[in-house]
């Protein structure tokens, strides 16, 4: 009976670790005074104020155009790459999957100024495309690692089933293995666009001037102090996530039953 | 024929975008050029690395890495257990909540600590509400460290959980039923099956916290130099690529080594790594 | 000549080097069952995909009706597979399964449907169209697999070890119906299987396989009555197998003791297999026996017997429908046309 209350506390204690600090933010979004010591009244104005900050606007627009291609360049990439893998040796498979980890274990910081270096030798001035190329690099792998899995599940001889009924390698792969492989490639899509969306470590150290995502902004905002627009940022991406979770919540749990 | 031409651009973008560009680090790293301009191969970065107020950083680094992932064992691992015993009513649901946080801005998380411990912040509003003295928390090792568990707490958390929730219950039921008590059963059932979960857990969470550059500049300032902030430093601003490169291969070695010993301690499975997630 | 549908001529295939089937020739007959029967890693499955066309031989020429195939691609022989795993496409019903290749063949949906129904009362699954695979019963899977390639009216039915992972009642109800739809639709049939027994009920010929390379090609009959070397002799059925020494025509020494048997146009002393059907061994009095031996053990078989008589160092295994108990002292008695002689391997 203790135990079970102590679990309860515990549980409540943990929840509300995670989210005071966001709680904060939305709450000071809401203050008309620039101190979070203090309470001045309630006020839309930091959202007014954001929605007319155009460093924030533009780094959001840029954050999703560099999203939507990088993670569909990856996709496209990853996912004929676990194709290839699969039916590749299995020692050159082992080799080309360790490389593939590269990435994923490197700390981002040894990834984005390895990326500047090469980026900088080869003369591209940095900005948009080395940022996209950047972001490309570190969702491919996270893509093959969501895709090659379903290949590995799909049984044996798909691909020899249906080319022994007529089927020439590229309809099979439309209608047998795509089929197959589509969730893979949906969740690889899907991690690649959260990953490019949020990234800041690689993007700091392949953007030029001009051209910056969201994390970006955030930063060299937040290093000069508090800004109550952040504020007002936080909790409509707080909810943006909140609705977005709760959506893919509902479907998975549809598709489960 | 097809099969090869299907990771063709796979092929190209490994070697392009991973090998060639941490080859050139690599480089940069055993290179050194001397007043004149003339290029010479020479460790002479790496032994700097050395000089007591790098070792100094690094160490800091460490330590501060290590307390991380310690505290967040010790708080997630009971969360995990807490989340796998839960009703399934409620589970998927305290699961989801769990996981959204983490799917905030990164930056913006570390943020949201400025507003709280700053001076003008919340806790000094509070304190000064019960006509307490103000207390600066920002700026400080504390808060450095708060924000990593902050930040990482759920990366240990999933794969704990996600381990503790694969775990055949009937593993635990035999226990049960030749004799073992509620520790007994703990301490040599659960624990040792879980261990892949702790071990993926730890790795990803002292991973981020050994390099990160953005935690410290935001909640210590300029100052406190974790080894992300030499390395980046070593590329913005002082403009040493030669010593950036040789700190960023000691931290690449330091974390592909600690990974390879404990895929080994562990036998983990690198692809059950963060599969909670999803 | 006309009648030899696929015919494959000095067929070597290499995997990194290392060959897995070594120069082999073989044929087969419009019409006929064939089976292509060894252990496990003999190259009978590569064989077959040879056959098919998922693998190219190494070396050598595969024929298809007169007519060379070596490098023609699966989707264009007029060959259809039933695979080892039936391979059914999880995300199609049982319907669009069977459908898959008419619909390549841009069949009109009125043909692929009386032609899908034909084939599923065929495979005694009528009304089985809306199902999933994953509804289906192993057998149940194994006859969509089957009408799924019978529905593209191939010349040549290639089937992988169809049957190996059904239950042995099911597996023997299964080869009693492969056989006759066989015999109905005047297909040739390939079939690959490490099943003795399953190759001897229902092939017209039989091609057994070893490390690579054919032992021996032959009816059913032949390769029981007759086999030609100790390999296939132990292989199609149990057998008692000696090292022995033609000492002249129709005389052969093993077991230290001469026997009187009925081969002949050995080199003389020359190292033989000598091989002796369990079955052939009769159990008599001691007093009797051209051997004697001391009864081992004795395992009771559902129709016989299986006892396994030492006689001196060496183990005998007798079938007989008499039991004699443990630790007997018996006599081992076989007539000349029992003893099957045949050439050293190698």
């Amino acid at each position: 009976m203790v135990g079970k209350w102590l679990k309860r506390l515990y549980t409540i204690l943990m929840f509300g670790f995670l989210y005071a600090p966001i709680a904060v933010l939305a709450i000071f979004s809401f203050n008309d005074s620039k101190s979070t010591a203090k309470w001045g009244g309630f006020t839309f104005d930091w959202y007014k104020s954001l929605f007319q900050n155009d460093l924030i606007m533009r780094s959001l627009y840029y954050t999703i155009l560099v999203a939507i291609i990088a993670s569909a360049i990856s996709t496209l990439i990853g996912t004929f790459a676990a194709f290839g893998l699969y039916y590749m040796k299995p020692l050159k498979q082992k080799v080309l999957l360790n490389v593939n980890s590269l990435p994923i274990l490197n700390p981002d910081i040894v990834t984005g100024i390895s990326l500047m270096t090469l980026f900088v030798a080869l003369n591209i001035k940095l900005g948009l495309i080395t940022m996209i190329l950047a972001h490309v690099t570190f969702c491919i792998p996270y893509v093959v690692l969501s895709v090659l899995p379903k290949f590995k599940q799909m049984p044996s001889e798909m691909l020899e089933a249906a080319m022994d009924l007529g089927a020439t390698p590229w309809y099979a792969f439309r209608k047998v293995i795509y089929p197959e492989i589509k969730p893979g490639i949906i969740t690889g899509a899907l991690i690649a666009f959260t990953l490019s969306i949020d990234d800041f470590v690689i993007s700091f150290f392949n953007t030029g001037s001009g051209v910056s995502n969201l994390s970006i902004a955030i930063y060299s905002m937040a290093r000069r102090g508090i800004k109550p627009e952040i504020n007002a940022l936080s909790t409509l991406m707080f909810i943006t996530v909140l609705i977005l979770l709760l959506i893919l919540n509902k479907r998975t749990k549809i598709e489960e039953i | 024929m097809i099969k090869r031409l299907a990771s063709g651009p796979y092929l190209f973008w490994l070697i392009m975008f991973i090998i060639v560009p941490l080859l050139m680090v690599f480089g940069y790293s055993i290179v050194q050029t001397d007043s004149s301009g003339n290029l010479s191969v020479s460790f002479s970065n790496f032994a700097r690395a050395f000089d007591p107020i790098y070792i100094t950083v690094l160490g800091r680094s460490l330590k501060i890495a290590l307390e991380a992932t310690a505290i967040c064992l010790l708080m997630g691992y009971p969360m995990a257990m807490i989340l796998a015993k839960m009703n399934v009513k409620y589970r998927t649901f305290a699961v989801m909540m769990f996981v959204v946080p983490m799917w905030m801005n990164f930056l913006l998380r570390t943020y949201a600590w400025m507003t709280i411990l700053g001076k003008n912040g919340v806790l000094n509003g509070i304190l000064s509400f019960f006509g307490l003295p103000q207390v600066q928390f920002l700026y400080s090792e504390g808060a450095v460290l708060l924000g990593m568990v902050y930040n990482f707490l759920p990366f240990m958390v999933l794969p704990i959980y996600t381990v503790l929730m694969k775990m055949d219950s009937s593993l635990i039921e035999a226990a049960e039923d030749l004799g073992g008590n509620k520790v007994t059963v703990f301490s040599k059932v659960i624990l040792p099956l879980s261990i892949p979960g702790v071990l993926s857990g730890v790795s990803m969470v002292f991973m981020p916290a050994v390099s990160t550059f953005v935690i410290s500049n935001l909640l210590y300032g300029g100052q406190y130099m974790l080894i992300g902030n030499l390395i980046e430093q070593q590329y913005l601003v002082v403009n040493d690529w030669n010593f950036g490169s040789a700190v960023a291969m000691i931290l690449m070695a330091l974390i592909l080594i600690s990974m390879a010993v404990m895929n080994k301690v562990g036998g983990d499975n690198p692809e059950d790594r963060g599969t909670g997630l999803w | 000549m006309s009648d030899k549908i696929v015919k494959g001529l000095n067929i070597t295939k290499e995997f990194n080097g290392v060959p897995v089937v070594k120069n082999i020739d073989f044929w087969v007959k419009k019409n006929q069952f064939l089976t292509i029967l060894g252990p496990s890693g003999c190259g009978k499955t590569t064989t077959l995909r040879m056959i098919a066309g998922f693998e190219t031989p190494t070396s050598g020429q595969l024929f298809f009706e007169g007519k060379e195939i070596t490098n023609v691609p699966p989707y264009m022989r007029q060959i259809n597979t039933v695979f080892q795993k039936y391979a059914l496409f999880p995300h199609m019903n049982i319907y669009e399964n069977i459908a898959f290749g008419l619909r390549i063949k841009k069949t009109s949906e009125k043909d692929v449907a009386t032609k899908v129904a034909k084939m599923l009362e065929l495979v005694n699954l009528s009304g089985f169209e809306k199902r999933s695979v994953n509804s289906l019963s192993g057998g149940q899977q194994q006859r969509i697999a089957i009408a799924r390639a019978l529905v593209n009216e191939p010349k040549v039915l290639l089937l992988d070890e169809p049957l190996g992972a059904l239950d042995l009642k099911l597996r023997k109800e299964m080869q009693i119906e492969l056989k006759n739809m066989q015999k109905e639709l005047g297909i040739t049939f390939v079939y690959v299987t490490h099943d003795q027994e399953e190759a001897l009920t229902m092939s017209d010929k039989i091609i057994i396989m070893n490390q690579g390379e054919i032992q021996q090609i032959g009816s059913p009959t032949d390769i029981y009555n007759e086999p030609e070397n100790a390999f296939v002799a132990d292989f199609i059925g149990e057998s008692n197998i000696f090292t022995g020494t033609m000492l002249e025509d129709f005389r052969v020494k093993f077991c230290d003791r001469e026997f009187v048997c009925v081969d002949k146009g050995f080199e003389r002393n020359e190292m033989v297999d000598v091989v002796v059907r369990p079955e052939d061994v009769r159990l008599v009095p001691k007093s009797e026996g051209l051997l004697t031996g001391v009864v081992k053990s004795v395992v009771f078989k559902g129709v016989h017997y299986e006892m396994l008589v030492t006689e001196n160092d060496r183990e005998w295994m007798v079938h007989s429908t008499t039991m004699e108990r443990e630790g007997t002292e018996v006599g081992l008695l076989m007539t000349p046309d029992d003893i099957h002689i045949m050439c050293k391997e190698g």
